[in-house]
């Protein structure tokens, strides 16, 4: 998918990806990258209870979204904390 | 009886005919019969089982602007001949003269079914270019280094003259073409392996039997200017499908991408999905969508007017073990959609 | 511990009277180890169980193949051959053990496919024993014992992942009973308790398996690892079996139970110790890490490993596709921040050509120096073959379906996954992807 989200960005369609390993959407360039849950889960965690879990999700979305909206010069890696 | 020698058509350049420098580029395609300039070296060093029958040299300029009405006329040359094999260069890191060169193989390869070689320096962004359609010798970086490169690009113009192609590239010493095939080597790989890191720890530089391929650099996207606008589309590479994957998408390798209709959902339903990438457990995502395909945050955001519209459908696919041709060419397919469909930002999910 | 391995290599396989090992001609009793599997079948998972023998050279192709087993006793030396299954879990690698170098023991059963994860269910594993695809499965060389299982519906992937795995090693120890009263053709002795000369190279082995849920796990002493910190152990617990593969789910990227007790490295690493160099251990732990930062963590426990046991240099190797090469190349890296040398083996991908894009699929800048273990990304045309064994159908896309399809046929898959150790992930192969 990092190749993919890059495809976006050179249609000049701004995408922010959400993935468990950010290391490799690095490596591959992937300009906008959220840290997400976990790999069988990139945007949940079923460790949390459903509430929490919905709002770890909201939050993910959330910074996508302010990933999509902010200037990057290079691979940047956004994380999302839920306290 | 000695077998006849290897017939060879050389290709140089202006400077290396004797004509001039930089200021002589665009000097005209010109021929003999015979060797000249670096081919007399070469000849020394074939000790007759190559011969270059005729010698080809033009203006770096004047060949790099005029490609196919010189190109033409250099296959015409060396039709006439019927050469067993085409040499070019060494044209080491002289950038237009090594396109020369990687132009004049190439068009006697396709036109006329004779195989090439050239010597190039690994640097000369000729390499990347041509590697592909000929043999390429590394040499060293300037002329300085004639006397190095030509041994080389005589041995192996020899045996390629011979056999119509050479053994693979870490044997034959030529530049990788990228072309790899599966083959029985003598040693199995954790002997190689065993050898490679010996070598290593002697304090030696073994070459290693995989080279790294780097990524392209795609700059990143102007930044969306008006989020509460915009329309969001949600693409996913975790292949999460309509319960009994109605497009039958493959579980890796993928060939295609789904489009899924959202429309009305405030979530993705347990039961009317299913995860089908065949590289990570699917349970979770199966209970519950949304970890994957997360429309149920975003249609909370798109009730808040964070944005203005998330798209009626997501894209799927299973992201695993697709190759990065294939990657570019649905990523590009994915990105024409979204435009087509007036997105403006695309949330992309990775597992 | 020192450890002695005597062999036995077999000339021909076939049912008989008796099972026992004469002239090189190992027999066995078909109708007693039947009734034997069926009788210990506690939970009675296994609805019909038949034995087929296939030879190397033979026009056959084996399907449906789950686990294959080494046929080995320890004579000498506390615990059985494969600890820890179905017997205590005591340590090995020490005394004296008896192996059938080309017997193996396969495991082929339709495990249901109904329902469940995308990831864990056996996907069909083929074996040609000639033809163009036999070269990718070191199991086209041996003679081969498929315990044929049919199982009973309605139960869970557990039981059935148990059951499969009980009869292989019943089947197993029952034939290395036959090696009790023999002797060895030839044997080798491996000695790690003799103070080594210390000029020479410490060299360590990672060992990275897979295990993310039934069907895909591997076993350490008898017990799944999938919360496994990585481990040291002796190169002759490995040679012993104290490690066996439940892993069923990707037939190239699996290393069986019988590759794991002759795993190439570190036999050619053991025979080495003490004249070309020092192995100072294996080190063992599990990929496919779900979070980056179990990932890192993993990785840095593991390099450390061999940090304290001294060693200078690292070979890698690993079970899985890209999820688990990231956890290896995170190992490779923090032993290179280290001064730890690392070289990995590895398969390919590159397309059919091999100019597609990317040839490993996660790396490091690290990996200078890395050895090929072939391209899984090759096109293949399995030819007609005279018999198919272990099952009479292949099972090829679960996603779509899964419906039979006749398993005798020509035919040809885009790339090898399919093909059992396909990968050569354990590096007992001698294909290689060759640049030109």
């Amino acid at each position: 998918m990092s190749t993919m989200q890059k495809e976006a960005e050179r249609a000049g369609i701004p995408a922010a990806l959400i993935t468990a390993i950010p290391s490799v959407a690095k490596s591959v360039g992937v300009s906008r990258i959220i840290t997400g849950g976990g790999i069988p889960y990139p945007a949940g965690d079923p460790n949390l209870p459903a509430d929490r879990e919905f709002e770890f999700r909201k939050r993910l979305v959330e910074k996508a979204l302010e990933a999509i909206t902010a200037q990057v010069q290079e691979p940047t890696v956004f994380h999302v904390t839920l306290a | 009886m000695m077998a006849k020698p290897v017939r060879i058509v050389h290709y140089i350049n202006q400077f290396f005919a004797g004509i001039g420098g930089e200021e002589k580029g665009s000097s005209p395609l010109e021929y003999c019969e015979g060797p000249k300039g670096p081919g007399l070296g070469l000849t020394g060093l074939f000790k007759g089982e190559a011969e270059i029958v005729r010698t080809l040299w033009c203006g770096d300029n004047l060949i790099n602007q005029n490609q196919e009405e010189v190109l033409k006329r250099v296959v015409e040359l060396v039709a006439e001949v019927k050469p067993d094999l085409v040499v070019a260069g060494p044209a080491f890191n002289a950038g237009r003269y090594g396109l020369a060169c990687g132009m004049v193989v190439k068009a006697c390869k396709e036109k006329l079914g004779i195989p090439g070689l050239m010597g190039l320096f690994p640097e000369n962004p000729a390499v990347d270019i041509y590697k592909k359609d000929t043999y390429i010798v590394p040499v060293g970086e300037s002329a300085v280094k004639m006397k190095d490169a030509l041994p080389k690009l005589a041995a192996l113009a020899v045996k390629l003259g011979k056999n119509g192609k050479l053994d693979n590239a870490l044997v034959d010493g030529y530049i990788q073409t990228g072309y790899r095939y599966n083959e029985y080597v003598p040693e199995n790989a954790a002997h190689r392996a065993i050898s490679m890191l010996m070598k290593r720890l002697k304090g030696g530089e073994p070459i290693t039997e995989v080279p790294l391929r780097g990524f392209e650099k795609v700059p990143p996207a102007e930044p969306l200017a008006d989020l509460k606008k915009a329309t969001i589309a949600i693409v996913t590479g975790g292949g999460m499908v309509p319960k009994g994957n109605p497009d039958n998408l493959k579980q890796a390798f993928a060939d295609a991408f789904g489009t899924y209709s959202i429309e009305g959902l405030t979530e993705l339903p347990a039961g009317d999905y299913k995860g089908i990438h065949g590289g990570f457990d699917s349970t979770w995502v199966d209970l519950d969508p949304d970890r994957v395909v997360p429309v149920d945050a975003l249609r909370v955001l798109e009730k808040e007017g964070k944005f203005a519209k998330l798209l009626d459908h997501y894209y799927s696919l299973c992201g695993i073990g697709t190759n990065v041709a294939m990657s570019k060419k649905l990523g590009s397919e994915i990105a024409e959609e979204l435009k087509r469909k007036n997105v403006q930002a695309a949330i992309f999910t990775s597992t | 511990m020192k450890l002695e391995r005597g062999y036995f290599r077999i000339t021909d396989l076939a049912f008989a009277d008796k099972t026992g090992l004469e002239k090189g001609i190992f027999k066995v009793n078909k109708k007693e180890l039947i009734e034997r599997l069926l009788a210990e079948d506690e939970n009675h998972l296994i609805k019909t169980l038949d034995l087929e023998i296939v030879k190397p050279g033979e026009d056959a192709r084996i399907v449906h193949i789950l686990d294959t087993l080494s046929v080995g006793l320890k004579i000498e030396g506390e615990g059985l051959f494969m600890p820890g299954n179905l017997c205590d879990p005591v340590i090995v690698g020490e005394g004296k053990t008896l192996l059938v170098e080309n017997l193996a023991v396969m495991e082929c059963a339709e495990l249901p496919w109904a329902g469940k994860s995308a990831l864990l269910y056996p996907r069909d594993a083929i074996v040609d024993m000639t033809g163009p695809a036999a070269g990718y499965s070191p199991f086209s060389e041996t003679f081969n014992l498929i315990l044929k299982m049919e199982m009973v519906t309605g139960a869970s992937d557990v039981e059935y992942d148990n059951a499969v795995r009980s009869a292989g090693i019943r089947a197993s120890r029952y034939l290395a009973e036959v090696l009790r009263a023999l002797t060895p053709e030839r044997s080798e002795i491996f000695d790690f308790s003799k103070p080594v000369d210390p000029a020479l190279k410490k060299i360590a082995y990672v060992i990275q398996c897979q295990n993310q849920g039934t069907y895909s796990n591997t076993f350490l002493y008898g017990h799944e690892v999938s919360n496994i910190v990585p481990i040291r152990l002796s190169p002759t617990e490995v040679l012993d079996g104290c490690l066996v593969s439940g892993n069923y789910v990707w037939p190239c990227f699996k290393v069986p139970s019988f590759i794991y007790s002759n795993m190439p490295a570190v036999l050619e690493l053991s025979r080495g110790h003490g004249r070309d160099w020092n192995f100072v251990g294996v080190v063992f732990d599990r990929g496919h890490n779900n979070s980056h930062f179990e990932k890192q963590r993993v990785a840095n426990l593991a390099a450390n490993q061999t940090r304290l046991m001294g060693a200078e240099g690292v070979i890698i190797s690993w079970e899985g596709g890209g999820n688990a090469a990231t956890d290896a190349m995170l190992t490779l890296q923090r032993c290179e921040a280290w001064g730890i040398k690392a070289v990995p083996y590895t398969f390919e991908f590159g397309g059919p050509d091999g100019t597609e894009g990317i040839l490993l699929v996660d790396d490091v800048p690290e990996a200078k120096y890395v050895v090929s273990t072939g391209s899984i990304e090759k096109p293949i045309t399995l030819p007609m073959v005279k018999r198919v064994a272990g099952g009479d159908c292949l099972r090829l896309r679960k996603e779509t379906g899964g419906a039979p399809e006749p398993a005798e046929v020509e035919r040809t898959l885009d790339v090898i996954t399919a093909l059992y150790c396909g990968a050569n992930q354990s590096g007992i192969g001698k294909l290689a992807g060759v640049p030109y």
